[in-house]
C-alpha cells in the first residue's frame, strides 16, 4: 500500500501517525500547497465544508452524510484544529487526503490555522501530550502558512474561512498577498480569517479584536464588483448547522456539531450540483458509541 | 415595582388584599441577615430609616425570599462585572467563537423567580436519585450554597462510603447516580470541596464513581490506570511526605481533567482545575529548589552516568519537566531557579546528551534548552562564548547542516533564533559577544551549506534545513542591522540563496525571494544598490516569468515585492524594475501590478526632474531619511564597537575586507578629508566599474552621473567602506559638511 493510503487508514482509526510519517506527509502535501493559489479555483459539484475543530468522530459523520473522499468533491474552510479532543487525527486526514486526492479536495486557512491562536486553544498541547514532544506541531503550523486563503467556485461562490477586508475590493487583489506567513494581526489576510458578517451597514469594529464586521451593501457591493453570486464562509456558530444573510448574498456554514460537546448545535454542509443549486444537509454529534472511549491519553509516568 | 430599573419585595396584608404592608426597595449594599430557626429576614432600612423584620411561618418561605435578594444582589454584581469583563474581551487581543457565543448565553444564567430553594438531602441511600436529579438542576446562585453545605459534617465523606457500598453490593443504579452526583459536585466548581474530593483518602473514591459513566460502553478503569499502570519516577528520592502527596495529587488533577471529565467540564471548573494545577506546580517548584540537597544530587548523578546509562534518560525527562513547568513561575523565581539549575550544570548536562545521545534524547536535551532560553537567552549565550561551552553550539548547527538528524531541525533553529533575537534586553557585552562569535564562526557553515546546492559535487542538506537556514537568514536580516548586512554583501549570500530557485522544490525558490523580499524590506540603499549592481532581481524575474501565468505561491510572492516597491516608491528599486525588465514584463496583463509600476516611475521622473531616477534623486530620499535615522539613535554603541574591531584586525583576509577594513577606511577618510568641503552629489554606484572593486564597496560621489546633480557640482571619485550617505554631505541639501554626520574613520 502506497504511503498515503496507509496513513489514511491509519487515521480513519483514529490513531495518530508516527512523528517521522507526518513530517514525510507535510513535505508531500507543500509541494502540492505551494502550487495552490491565494483564491483557488474549484469546480462544481463540490461539498463545501465549516469548522471541524478536531471533531474527529464528528468529521466522520460529516463523510457519513456527504459521502467519501474522493466520491464527494470537498471545500473545507478552515479551522481544523482546536478544541476538540483530536485535532491531530483531524488536520492529518485531511492532509493525507488532500496529498492523495489533491484535485478532490480542497483546504483553505481558518483564524485557528495559526501558531498564536494553537498554542491557546488546544492543538499545541495535544500535539505535545500524544508525542511528547512539539515537532508535529510545529510541522502542521509549518503547513497552515502555505494553506490557500480562499476559493472560487465556477467563478460564482467566494469561499473564505471569516469574510471580507476594507482593504479587498477586488479578488485580484488577493493575488498579491504573499500568504506564507502566520497569520498577521491586521491587513487584507488578517481580515479574510477574521471578519464577520453583520447587520450593519459598511464596516464595524468586530469584538473579536481583528478582522472587521461588515454589512450587507459591502457584501453586495462586493459580489456586484467580482460578478459573484454568493459568499460563502465559516467562522460563527449558528445553532442550526447554516444562516443565510444580506438577502441570501452570504452565507455561514458550520460542520462541528454539538460544539465542544456540549453545544447542542447541530452541523450542516452545503452541497452544491454542477449548476451551484444548493442542498444543505443538515447532521448532528456522531453517537457516543461511535465516538468510543478514548478521550484524551495520559502521560503513563510522572516526574512532576 | 414599576419605577426604574430595581426589584423590590412588596407585603400585602392577607386580609384586605387592597392594603400593602410593605413596599422595599431591594438594597445592593448587603444589609440584610438572617434570625431565629431561618425563619427570619431582618434589614435597617436605609430609605425609611427603621430596623425592619420580616418573619416567616415556615423556614421554605423564608428561604424562598432570602435566594431572591441574593440573587438580585448577585445579578447587580455581575452586571458589574460583566462589564467589567466584556471591556476585557475588547482589550484582549482575540475572542473566538466559542467566548462570543457563551456571552450570549449569558442572560440565560438566571433561574428566575420561580427557582426554589435548596434543600441537600442527607446522603442516604434513599436519596441518592434525588440528589443526582437535584444537583443537575441548580441554577448559578444555588451552587455556592449547595457545596458550602457539602463541606459541613463529613458530608463527602459519607456519600463515598455509600458509593464503597453500591460498589461491594454491585447497585447498577445506585452507582449510575453516584456517578452523577460526583460530576455535578465538581462542576459546582468550590475550591474548597475540590481540594477534599481530590485529598488522598478520598481521590480514588471519587475517581471510582466517575468509573460508572452510563453514557460510556463499559465500566472506565481509572483506578487501575492510576494505580497500576502510571509509574511516578523518582530521580532522586524526595523525602517530605508532604511534598510527594502534593505531587500525586496535581497528577491525579491533571488526569481528570484531562481523561475523565473533558467532555463534561464547563469553561469555569476547566480553569478552577488548571489553576489549581498550576499552584500546586509552582508550590512542587519552589520547595525542590528550596531542598539543598535534592537538585545538586540530581546533577551528581547526571554527571555521573552520562547519556549511555539508563537512568540518564530519566534524568533528563525530569530536567525537562521542571524547565517546562518554570515557565508558569513569576518572572523573579523563574529566574532564581533557571540560574541555579545553570549553576549546578544545566547546559553541561543538555551538551552531553546533544553529543552522544540517541535522537529523542537529543530532542528532549533541546527542549529543555528551549525553556531555559525562552526565559532568558542570556545565560546560555554566556556559557556557550565560555572554551568549554563552544562545541555545544556546534552541536546545535549540526541538525541544520548537511546530514543532521531531521527531526532536530526545526527545535534546533527555534533554539538558534532566540539566542540570536536582539529584542529584549539592551544589547550587552555578552549578546554582542555572542553574535561576534556566530558571525565569525558559524554562519559562513550555514550560508555554505546554501552554497554547495549549486556545486555539483557539494554536499547535500536536507531541504528542510535549506528552507530553515533560509528563515534564519531572514530573521538575521530583519534583526541585525549591520553585522548581517555585511556578511550578506562580502560573502555572496543573496547569490546563494536565489540559487534556491532552480531546486526542484518550488517552495524553496519562494522561500528564496521571501529572502529577497527581506533584503528590499529595509528599504535601505545599501542593499538596494547591491541588489541592483549585481543584477540580483534577474533570476527571480526569471523564475517568475518561467512560471507564467500560473497563479501560485511563487507568483503572489513576487507580485507582492513588487508591489511592496511601488507602494513604498523605493525609487532607486522602481527604476531599476522597469528600466531592466519592463520589456519583458510588458506581457504580464493577469495584473495591474507592472503596468502600475511604470507609471510610478514616470511620475518619479517628472517630480524628481528629467535625469534618471535612479541615481541622484532616488537616493536623496534616503539619504534624508538614514540622516533623520542616525540622528535620532546616534550611533549604536554595539556598532561603534564592532567598527573599532574591524580597526583591529583590519587585515583579515577576504576579498572585500581591504575595502571596509581599516586601510581603505583610513583612505576614505582621507579622501574625504582633502576633499574641499563642498557638495558632493550623490549618486549611485558606477555601472562600468564593477569589476575591481570586488563587487563590495559602493562609492560615494561620481562624476559621470553627477552632471545633473541640483548644484551642478561635481566632485572626485571617493570610495568609502561604508554605505554612502553617512556623513556625505547630500547634494541640494545646500547645508555644506556636516560634522555631526562625519566619521571620519571610514
Amino acid at each position: 500500500m502506497s504511503d498515503p493510503n496507509r496513513w489514511i487508514e491509519q487515521l480513519k482509526r483514529c490513531e495518530p501517525l508516527a512523528e517521522r510519517d507526518v513530517k514525510t506527509l507535510c513535505e508531500k502535501a507543500l509541494e502540492i500547497l505551494v502550487e495552490e493559489s491565494n483564491v483557488q479555483r474549484v469546480d462544481a459539484p463540490v461539498t463545501i465544508c465549516g469548522d471541524i475543530h478536531g471533531q474527529f468522530f464528528d468529521l466522520m459523520e460529516l463523510f457519513n452524510v456527504g459521502g467519501d473522499c474522493p466520491q464527494t468533491n470537498y471545500l473545507f474552510m478552515g479551522d481544523f484544529v482546536d478544541r476538540g479532543f483530536y485535532s491531530v487525527e483531524t488536520f492529518l486526514l485531511l492532509l493525507a487526503l488532500k496529498v492523495r486526492y489533491p484535485d478532490r479536495i480542497t483546504l483553505i486557512r481558518g483564524n485557528h490555522e495559526s501558531r498564536q491562536i494553537t498554542q491557546v486553544y488546544g492543538f499545541y498541547d495535544e500535539c505535545l501530550r500524544k508525542y511528547g514532544s512539539v515537532n508535529v506541531w510545529r510541522y502542521c503550523t509549518d503547513i497552515f502558512d502555505y494553506l490557500s486563503l480562499s476559493a472560487l467556485i465556477d467563478n460564482r461562490i467566494f469561499c473564505v474561512h471569516g469574510g471580507l477586508s476594507p482593504t479587498i475590493s477586488s479578488l485580484d487583489q488577493i493575488r498579491t498577498i504573499d500568504r506564507k506567513q502566520e497569520v498577521p494581526h491586521d491587513g487584507a489576510m488578517c481580515d479574510l480569517l477574521w471578519s464577520d458578517p453583520e447587520d450593519i451597514k459598511g464596516w464595524g469594529l468586530s469584538p473579536r479584536g481583528a478582522g472587521y464586521l461588515f454589512g450587507g451593501d459591502v457584501c453586495a457591493h462586493f459580489n456586484q464588483t467580482n460578478r459573484l453570486e454568493l459568499v460563502c464562509r465559516a467562522h460563527q456558530l449558528v445553532m442550526e448547522g447554516y444562516k443565510s444573510m444580506f438577502s441570501d448574498q452570504l452565507v455561514t456554514v458550520w460542520s462541528a456539531p454539538n460544539y465542544c460537546y456540549r453545544c447542542g448545535n447541530v452541523a450542516a454542509i452545503l452541497e452544491l450540483d454542477e449548476h451551484l443549486n444548493k442542498n444543505f444537509k443538515v447532521f448532528e454529534a456522531a453517537p457516543q458509541d461511535v465516538r468510543g472511549v478514548p478521550a484524551k491519553k495520559a502521560a503513563p509516568d510522572y516526574f512532576l | 415595582m414599576e419605577q426604574s430599573n430595581s426589584v423590590g419585595l412588596v407585603v400585602i396584608s392577607e386580609e384586605d388584599m387592597h392594603r400593602t404592608l410593605l413596599i422595599h426597595r431591594i438594597s445592593l449594599e448587603d444589609i440584610y441577615q438572617r434570625q431565629g430557626e431561618d425563619t427570619i429576614i431582618t434589614w435597617s432600612d436605609p430609605e425609611i430609616g427603621t430596623d425592619i423584620a420580616l418573619s416567616f411561618q415556615e423556614a421554605v418561605g423564608c428561604n424562598h425570599i432570602w435566594e431572591h435578594v441574593q440573587q438580585v444582589q448577585s445579578q447587580f454584581q455581575r452586571t458589574k462585572a460583566g462589564g467589567a469583563s466584556s471591556e476585557a474581551a475588547v482589550r484582549r487581543r482575540y475572542v473566538d467563537e466559542f467566548e462570543q457565543a457563551s456571552v450570549s448565553l449569558e442572560g440565560d444564567f438566571g433561574d428566575g423567580p420561580g427557582a426554589k430553594p435548596v434543600e441537600l438531602p442527607e446522603p442516604e441511600m434513599g436519596n441518592l436519585a434525588e440528589l443526582a436529579r437535584m444537583l443537575g438542576e441548580l441554577s448559578l446562585y444555588q451552587r455556592d450554597r449547595v457545596a458550602g453545605r457539602m463541606l459541613r459534617n463529613g458530608y463527602v465523606r459519607r456519600l463515598l462510603d455509600l458509593f464503597r457500598a453500591c460498589e461491594d453490593l454491585e447497585d447498577s443504579e445506585s452507582l449510575r447516580h453516584l456517578h452523577a452526583i460526583l460530576r455535578g459536585t465538581i462542576m459546582l466548581n468550590d475550591t474548597s470541596l475540590l481540594e477534599v474530593l481530590l485529598s488522598e483518602e478520598n481521590v480514588m473514591d471519587v475517581v471510582g464513581a466517575l468509573e460508572y459513566d452510563p453514557e460510556l460502553a463499559g465500566r472506565q478503569r481509572h483506578r487501575e490506570f492510576l494505580r497500576e499502570r502510571v509509574v511516578f519516577k523518582e530521580v532522586v528520592p524526595i523525602t517530605d511526605a508532604g511534598l510527594r502527596a502534593k505531587i500525586h495529587q496535581t497528577y491525579r488533577l491533571s488526569y481528570l481533567k484531562d481523561v475523565v471529565l473533558p467532555r463534561v467540564l464547563d469553561d469555569a471548573t476547566f480553569a478552577t482545575l488548571s489553576s489549581l494545577i498550576l499552584f500546586n506546580n509552582v508550590e512542587v517548584l519552589m520547595a525542590l529548589q528550596a531542598d539543598a540537597r535534592f537538585l545538586p544530587e540530581l546533577f551528581a548523578a547526571l554527571r555521573r552516568a552520562g547519556p549511555a546509562d539508563a537512568a540518564f534518560a530519566d534524568r533528563l525527562a525530569f530536567l525537562r519537566e521542571l524547565t517546562g513547568l518554570a515557565r508558569h513561575l513569576q518572572a523573579g523565581a523563574r529566574a532564581a531557579l533557571l540560574c541555579k539549575l545553570a549553576g549546578l550544570g544545566l547546559f553541561e548536562a543538555a551538551g552531553a546528551a546533544l553529543a552522544s545521545g540517541s535522537e529523542a534524547l537529543r530532542l528532549r536535551a533541546l527542549d529543555v534548552l528551549l525553556a531555559a532560553v525562552a526565559h532568558d537567552p542570556g545565560p546560555l549565550r554566556e556559557h556557550l562564548l565560555r572554551p568549554e561551552g563552544r562545541p555545544l553550539l556546534g552541536l546545535l548547527l549540526q541538525p541544520l547542516l548537511a546530514g543532521g538528524a531531521v527531526g532536530l531541525q526545526e527545535g534546533a533553529l527555534e533554539l538558534l533564533r532566540a539566542l540570536l533575537d536582539p529584542e529584549g534586553a539592551p544589547a550587552t557585552v555578552q549578546s554582542n559577544g555572542f553574535l561576534e562569535l556566530f558571525y565569525t564562526t558559524h554562519m559562513g557553515q550555514l550560508v555554505g551549506v546554501l552554497a554547495a546546492v549549486a556545486e555539483p559535487e557539494g554536499a547535500k542538506a536536507a531541504p528542510s534545513a535549506l528552507g530553515l537556514i533560509v528563515e534564519l537568514l531572514c530573521f538575521c536580516v530583519q534583526h541585525h542591522s549591520f553585522r548581517i548586512k555585511y556578511y550578506v554583501l562580502r560573502n555572496k549570500v543573496v547569490e546563494s540563496v536565489l540559487g534556491l530557485l532552480g531546486r526542484r522544490e518550488k517552495w524553496l525558490g519562494v522561500a528564496a525571494v521571501r529572502f529577497l523580499r527581506a533584503c528590499v524590506g529595509l528599504k535601505d540603499e545599501f542593499y538596494n544598490r547591491y541588489l541592483i549592481r549585481n543584477n540580483l532581481f534577474e533570476p527571480v524575474i526569471a523564475a517568475f516569468l518561467a512560471n507564467g501565468a500560473r497563479y501560485n505561491l511563487l507568483n503572489s510572492a513576487v507580485l507582492e515585492l513588487v508591489e511592496f516597491v511601488r507602494k513604498e516608491n523605493v525609487r532607486g528599486l522602481v527604476s531599476h524594475l522597469v528600466e531592466a525588465f519592463a520589456p519583458r514584463l510588458a506581457a504580464v496583463d493577469y495584473v495591474d501590478t507592472f503596468e502600475q509600476l511604470r507609471t510610478r516611475h514616470e511620475q518619479n521622473r517628472e517630480q524628481f526632474g528629467m535625469r534618471d531616477a535612479s541615481s541622484g534623486a532616488a537616493t536623496q530620499q534616503t539619504v534624508d531619511e538614514q540622516r533623520l535615522r542616525r540622528d535620532d539613535r546616534a550611533l549604536d554603541k554595539d556598532e561603534e564597537d564592532y567598527f573599532s574591531r574591524e580597526d583591529e584586525d583590519g587585515d583579515e583576509p577576504g576579498d572585500v575586507a581591504p575595502l571596509l577594513g581599516n586601510g581603505v577606511a583610513l583612505e576614505a577618510g582621507d579622501a574625504l578629508r582633502d576633499a574641499p568641503p563642498r557638495l558632493l552629489p550623490l549618486v549611485d554606484y558606477d555601472d562600468d566599474d564593477d569589476a575591481d572593486d570586488g563587487g563590495g564597496a559602493l562609492r560615494a560621489g561620481s562624476a559621470k552621473r553627477g552632471l545633473g546633480s541640483p548644484g551642478g557640482l561635481t566632485a572626485k571619485r571617493t570610495r568609502l567602506g561604508d554605505e554612502r550617505p553617512r556623513g556625505v554631505p547630500v547634494g541640494g541639501s545646500g547645508a555644506g559638511l556636516k560634522a555631526g554626520l562625519w566619521r571620519g574613520r571610514r
